[in-house]
């Protein structure tokens, strides 16, 4: 006959086969179809970005329902009101630069032949190296590969339009009853620890994305701001793709630097305003690097300066670009589950020296009993 | 007679399934929720977990990191704590009795005793991110449940100095007090 003990373990490694099997199937649904899985992953993005206002307004007396409703009210209220006020500088310029953009493009190819042509005089080893030619061929495939994906693209946007608030409304009002279903799967000997690692992830997870919103806004406004005072082309479109691009950790800057260092190369009648661009982008990192980041983001991540890096590499090295997205909340799950490894297996137990002598183990008084 | 509540369509317009309602009342008896309204009663519902134990079956073992407490909703739970002679039982809650309640507070709480399944039992857990959730989203309902959770800690921390002193007193410690005098004299 078996032992009570080996009756429990065996319930609960089929509970917990249950419980991989169904994350397993969830996976590998989401995995093959992404015309699924991109639009719950932003749905769930944008519910984790709105999730402290509908607890915000549940805090002062609302249901969930009704909180949920009125923030995403809120939201919608605010687009419409960015989208006639704000996001108008923002298009007049983009239909500037859209008009523009063959002219840069000439001038880009002019210059990018002057200068491989001075170099290959000056360095001889260059002679039968074909730059040049080698980024047109590849701007042409990127090009043909829009012109061909386009329409693809355009409709899975529109559909996300629609798709998308659904989502995120459906997970703000049912997040904890789905959350408290998927414990259900849990067996009792894991629960704890399952839950405290969950919260934590979710916390970590949640705090990274608003704090990466934050200082994106942040950046975005800044670098608007700069750029407008220094009278550089385009200011509001550069600071937007700076805000942007500053999502992606480290390299993020650079990247929305180089699009308005060109511009200002070509377009601006200065020939300082290159340096002026230049500056103004170094400078907003800087200020990214050492207040913003350390008084926004490194307190809710709470990771080593380091880890973050090497966690940004490996993304970068095994997803792209949108591997050093998802880098730094996968870092920070780690680091919890390690954590908490650790201090299950290691941490020095206060307690145990003084073993029966505690009460936290222990029942109410027989007075709270009898209440 | 009212009509049964599972007649047709009485359960679409029911408030709550009959679950719920249990939860509720379950929680409503604790001297922990007593002070809470019937909406925050409703809320506090949609935040615990509610366990189905086997008997036998442990809950927590001793040592194990404290997450938060356990208020038993059926069944009987044996709290045990090892001995070198072997565990010894300490005692045995029963149904509405709650256990773990320290962990809620105490920021690096460890079990000092087993909680075992003393029969198959349905337990509710409530844990203490739930409880900072609480305290965040609605104050007023945190805080009285904080304060009951202080009463009964300040409750049980009379209950002890008053035995530690009735202990103090007691015959046994005087001889023995009086014995610890007579060596030092001598």
């Amino acid at each position: 006959m078996k032992k009570p003990a080996d009756l429990h373990f065996q319930r609960d490694m089929l509970k917990l086969a249950c419980l991989f099997g169904a994350l397993a199937g969830v996976a590998a649904i989401f995995a093959i179809s992404p015309s699924l899985s991109t639009p719950c992953a932003l749905a769930l993005v944008v519910a984790l970005l709105l999730s402290p206002a509908v607890a915000a307004l549940e805090g002062r007396g609302y249901s969930r329902l009704a909180a949920s409703l009125m923030v995403f009210g809120g939201l919608i209220a605010v687009l419409a009101a960015m989208s006639v006020w704000g996001i108008q500088a923002a298009l007049s310029d983009w239909g500037d630069f859209s008009e523009k953009m063959p002219l840069y493009f000439q001038g880009s190819i002019v210059k990018m032949r002057s200068l491989e042509a001075l170099a290959k005089e000056r360095f001889a080893f260059l002679s039968n190296s074909h730059i040049t030619d080698s980024v047109l061929r590849w701007g042409s495939k990127t090009g043909q590969w829009f012109v061909d994906e386009g329409p693809v693209i355009m409709s899975r946007i529109v559909g996300w339009i629609f798709i998308v608030p659904l989502l995120t409304l459906m997970i703000l009002n049912e997040g904890p009853n789905l959350r408290r279903q998927f414990y259900q799967l849990v067996p009792n000997r894991y629960f704890e620890s399952f839950f405290l690692i969950s919260t934590d992830i979710f916390r970590g997870i949640s705090d990274y994305l608003r704090a990466k919103l934050l200082e994106a806004l942040l950046i975005c406004f800044l670098t608007s701001l700069a750029l407008m005072i220094a009278r550089a082309p385009y200011a509001i479109v550069f600071g937007i793709l700076a805000g942007i691009t500053n999502i992606i950790p480290y390299v993020g800057p650079f990247i929305g630097a180089v699009p308005a260092i060109i511009i200002a190369s070509f377009d601006s009648p200065d020939p300082k305003m290159v340096y002026t661009v230049a500056a103004i982008f170094v400078a907003v990192n800087i200020i990214d690097m050492v207040v913003i980041f350390p008084m926004v983001v490194a307190k809710l991540v709470n990771l080593h300066p380091l880890i973050l890096i090497a966690a940004v590499g490996i993304g970068q090295r095994y997803y792209g670009l949108v591997g050093m997205l998802i880098s730094v909340p996968i870092a920070t799950a780690l680091k919890v589950i390690f954590l908490e490894i650790y201090s299950s297996v290691y941490e020095y137990c206060p307690n145990t020296s003084m073993s029966g002598t505690g009460d936290d183990g222990l029942s109410a008084s027989d007075d709270e009993r009898a209440a | 007679m009212g009509a049964h509540s599972h007649f047709l369509w009485m359960d679409l317009f029911s408030r709550e399934n009959s679950a719920k309602r249990n939860l509720i009342n379950v929680l409503k008896e604790n001297v922990l929720f007593k002070t809470l309204s019937l909406r925050e009663l409703k809320y506090l519902a949609n935040l615990v977990y509610e366990r189905v134990y086997q008997p036998n079956e442990p809950i927590f073992q001793q040592n194990d990191r404290g997450l938060g407490m356990y208020l038993i909703a059926k069944g009987k739970v044996a709290i045990k704590s090892p001995t070198p002679e072997g565990e010894v039982l300490v005692t045995t809650l029963q149904e509405g009795n709650f256990f773990g309640e320290i962990a809620l507070v105490d920021p690096d709480n460890m079990r000092s005793a087993s909680a075992v399944a003393a029969e198959r039992c349905m337990i509710i857990g409530f844990f203490k991110p739930d409880l900072m959730e609480i305290l965040e989203r609605k104050p007023t309902m945190g805080v009285k449940i904080l304060f009951q959770l202080s009463t009964i800690l300040g409750r049980r921390l009379l209950e002890t100095t008053e035995r530690i002193a009735q202990m103090t007193r007691s015959p046994i410690h005087s001889s023995l007090r009086r014995g610890e005098r007579l060596e030092k004299t001598s």
